[in-house]
């Protein structure tokens, strides 16, 4: 399940992760339970995080990077302040979720995968919200939202900015 | 007795703004001091109607939909089950809904979810109803009294028969 994906997070602090890597360590496949705390806590997993987990479960960093880099959900860099996910499958598709795509783009001045120059907001494609019946989906800080246009996705990350 | 309104609370009719409507109608219960009590169903199913929002009446649910926040309160100024651009009238009238036969999804819209008391009676309505004659025999029942043919009786409380027996 997606969690809030939310941007700001707590500094980078080995400390904390290695606690939190130590606390999980001994669940049976303790690996990506250790990744989704660490993404959770600190918004990304970094070098020094794959170092750190390859070290605490005796792995080796390439193991670590492989199962990092095989997930979406494991940021390799930090998020913006708000995360937009557009649906992209085939019943938003027919919905006009492409327009959608092309117009939040150019709006955002971004392609997706990336974050916008003020970190204000990320931009990811998602494939398959499973709100079909009310394409166009977008996922919103890990909200979901049906029968989105550009209008109303851009409402919903500019409406907090003070 | 306590009417009951509804406005669904799952994941799709909340991502077309099922949260406000819902705040609207208690906003709206509270401001007028209405004997009404707000319950957060499933969907109906009728996905292109959500968020719908349905009134409880003697002939059954009538429903609104699609209801944004905006449109609540004019809703309630029409007087709930009036005519109104959104009354859809009655909920399970819709052809769509009415050629369904429900068995995994026969509570889904129907019940709050998180309530025992509800999934309990819906249980017995379902067992009651599944008999044709039986269920003949209580629709002639619930008529009978509608129109006036029931006889009041004072409730005597009856004691259990313990268990040891």
């Amino acid at each position: 399940m997606l969690g809030k994906e939310r941007g700001s997070k707590v500094h980078w602090d080995p400390e904390t992760a290695r606690e939190i890597a130590m606390d999980l360590k001994d669940l049976e496949g303790p690996l990506l339970p250790i990744l989704h705390a660490i993404n959770e806590r600190f918004g990304y997993i970094s070098n020094d995080a794959i170092v750190l987990i390859a070290d605490v479960l005796n792995l080796t960093r390439a193991d670590v990077q492989g199962v990092v880099g095989f997930y979406h959900d494991f940021r390799r860099e930090p998020a913006g302040r708000h995360v937009i996910q557009v649906c992209r499958a085939e019943a938003c598709q027919s919905m006009g979720s492409e327009a959608l795509a092309e117009r939040l783009e150019r709006a955002l001045g971004i392609k997706f995968g990336e974050t916008s120059p003020d970190r204000n907001v990320t931009l990811l494609p998602v494939y398959c919200l499973g709100n079909c019946a009310l394409s166009p989906s977008v996922m919103v800080d890990g909200e979901l939202h049906g029968r989105m246009d550009e209008g109303k996705v851009l409402a919903l990350v500019h409406e907090e900015r003070p | 007795m306590t009417t009951r309104i509804y406005v669904p609370c799952d994941a799709a009719a909340l991502s077309v703004g099922a949260e406000a409507v819902a705040n609207a109608v208690h906003a709206e219960i509270v401001s007028r001091k209405l004997d009404l009590k707000l319950v957060r169903n499933g969907s109906r199913g009728l996905l292109w109607l959500e968020p719908l929002v349905e009134i409880e009446t003697p002939k059954g649910r009538i429903g609104y939909g699609p209801v944004k926040a905006s449109d609540i309160k004019g809703i309630f100024d029409a007087g709930l089950a009036a005519p109104h651009a959104l009354n859809l009238g009655l909920v399970d009238e819709i052809p769509y809904l009415a050629k369904q036969q429900r068995l995994t999804f026969a509570r889904c819209g129907i019940t709050d979810p998180l309530s025992l008391e509800d999934y309990e009676a819906m249980e017995t309505t379902l067992y009651l109803l599944g008999n044709p004659t039986n269920a003949k025999l209580l629709r002639e029942g619930i008529a009978e009294l509608d129109a006036g043919g029931g006889v009041k009786h004072n409730t005597v409380p009856v004691r259990r028969r313990s268990r040891k027996q």
